[in-house]
């Protein structure tokens, strides 16, 4: 297991009337009756101009905490341990839910790690009590081993605030193992300034992380001309092909993105990018 | 362990400006990641006050067994800010009920913090770590005593103190009157929060062996609690490790008490919990 320096709070919003909310999101991990990390979360921003922040109705959310007073041990963490509230009446209704945490650097494989997830959430969360829950529980997943096998992807991306870096070209991720192309899937919508997204991508079929290592690849394509400078890129290889995992693999992991414009206009960008593999 | 399913929450604000609050009580008790308890207590109360909540069968029973430091919290659900100082989770199973074996869940001790739903005000939530349930061998350093006073029934607060007495044995271990404290005490519809040093330590044991526990109102200003619960603490000071039931009384029955006997018992002997 791995001690955690830092976390990271995931949501996608149901896509229904009311689903939103402008609320913070205040998350708890507490390790035998003592609270290792409380925070509250924005989750979604506007523009200057564009709304206030919180999450809207579909929309995902994406946000790095500050790093808790003292590093905590996930293998001390058990299932009642996380808990994700609202600190408002504006209801909010998650439709998944992700806790990742950022591993010290002696922990194998990568850095970020998958903590606590919850996937097809009935609960409303609100202060009022006539229209939910103050707080639910979210259990935890493991992180997997290279031999896990992945039966769906999950990919999360982030674009920052700034000029020029958003984009409505489609984008396409790839991923290769053991000399097959086990995922190939492209995803059509704009990827707007400070928006979050959550995707689960279907696999062709099942691989594992060692698959990929030793004869693969994960590439992540543009195929417009419109460039596009993500912020934050995370794969995630879940090991059930429907509902809540129970091991979170991590493939890829990009808090800060460093690798350049995308664009098929050579003169703005890379085509095509291969993400470094979590090992 | 005990299967619980009746739920009482007990508490003492802090005695300092705005401690108090009317933003419900959250309870949440989780085993294993799923949510056996998510109940709304109201409470509407000032600095400095105690409350005692709850008593109402549960829904749907749970079992301490699985019950962890991190099992159980509390929040608030508005943004009237609220800084409680004591916080003690208890249960009954209905089997135990007439019998008055309440079972200690979880508690905190000597808290500073605030709740409210304003993030800029205090926490969401807390956590409220377990305590263990004592047993006729551990030592008891402190008592508290936990009281409501009848609500429906005019004059069912007094003014006149009282007094708790507890032999181990034909030792007289505990002698303690209560009578003006910074709460509102023993009014009607109010509940009481009173801890007490216990002099000489003694166990529940030494009481069941020939002790006794005997509550009495030292005047004539005739008073009817409706529900009274006493517990042993194993600690001098701070957070117990270990909570163990001496009397509970979830139910108190008809009679009053007043040193006028014409009104009610000037004195009553408690019955002590059996195990």
């Amino acid at each position: 297991m791995a001690t955690i320096d830092d976390v990271w709070l995931a949501a996608l919003t149901k896509d229904e009337d009311d689903a939103g909310s402008k609320n913070q999101f205040n998350l708890t991990v507490d390790i035998d009756g003592g609270d290792v990390f409380g925070q509250d979360f924005l989750l979604g921003w506007n523009l200057p101009g564009q709304g206030s922040s919180g999450l809207r109705d579909g929309q995902a959310g994406l946000q790095q905490g500050k790093p808790p007073a003292a590093p905590f041990e996930s293998a001390a963490l058990s299932h009642s341990s996380v808990r994700l509230g609202l600190r408002g009446n504006d209801a909010w209704a998650p439709r998944h839910v992700l806790v990742l945490g950022r591993a010290q650097p002696d922990f194998q494989p990568g850095r970020i790690v998958a903590l606590a997830m919850e996937t097809d959430i009935r609960r409303w969360l609100s202060a009022d009590s006539d229209e939910g829950k103050l707080t639910m529980p979210v259990r935890l997943v493991g992180p997997g081993t290279s031999d896990t096998v992945i039966q769906r992807v999950l990919l999360l991306v982030y674009t920052d605030r700034g000029n020029e870096i958003d984009t409505e070209s489609d984008i396409k991720l790839q991923i290769a193992a053991s000399g097959q192309l086990m995922l190939d899937k492209k995803i059509t919508h704009d990827f707007n300034q400070v928006r979050a997204h959550w995707h689960f991508l279907e696999v062709e079929r099942p691989f594992t992380r060692a698959d990929v290592v030793s004869k693969g690849a994960i590439h992540l394509s543009i195929l417009g001309t419109d460039a596009w400078l993500p912020k934050t890129v995370f794969v995630f290889g879940l090991d059930t092909a429907e509902g809540r995992p129970d091991q979170v693999v991590t493939l890829s992991a990009i808090p800060k993105w460093d690798l350049g414009m995308l664009s098929t206009d050579a003169a703005e960008g890379s085509a095509s990018i291969a993400l470094p593999i979590s090992n | 362990m005990s299967t619980i399913d009746v739920l009482w929450v007990a508490h003492l604000n802090r005695n300092r400006d705005d401690a108090g609050s009317d933003s419900a009580i959250n309870l949440t008790i989780n085993v294993g990641g799923e949510d056996v308890l998510d109940h709304n207590f109201s409470q509407d109360l000032g600095q400095g006050e105690a409350y005692l909540n709850g008593g109402a069968a549960l829904e749907t029973p749970f079992d301490t067994a699985g019950l962890t430091n991190a099992s159980v919290r509390v929040g608030v659900r508005g943004d009237d800010a609220w800084s409680p100082r004591e916080l003690l989770v208890f249960g009954h199973s209905l089997e135990e009920f007439q019998t008055g074996t309440a079972v200690p869940i979880a508690m905190e001790s000597g808290l500073s913090g605030w709740l409210s739903t304003d993030p800029s005000e205090g926490a969401l939530t807390i956590p409220l770590r377990r305590v263990g349930v004592g047993s006729s061998a551990t030592t008891i350093r402190r008592l508290l005593l936990l009281v409501h006073t009848q609500w429906s029934t005019s004059d069912s607060g007094t003014d006149s103190a009282i007094q708790l007495e507890i032999f181990a044995g034909e030792n007289l271990v505990l002698r303690e009157e209560i009578a003006d404290t910074t709460q509102s005490d023993l009014e009607k519809a109010s509940s009481n929060w009173y801890v007490m040093d216990a002099p000489v330590p003694f166990t529940r044991g030494e009481v069941q062996a020939g002790g006794r526990i005997v509550l009495s109102i030292l005047g004539d200003d005739a008073w009817k609690p409706q529900v009274l619960f006493v517990f042993g603490l194993d600690t001098a000071s701070g957070r117990p490790n270990e909570v163990v039931s001496l009397v509970s009384r979830p139910v108190w029955g008809p009679r009053w008490m007043s040193s006028d006997t014409g009104e009610g018992d000037p004195s009553v002997e408690l019955p002590v919990t059996p195990g």
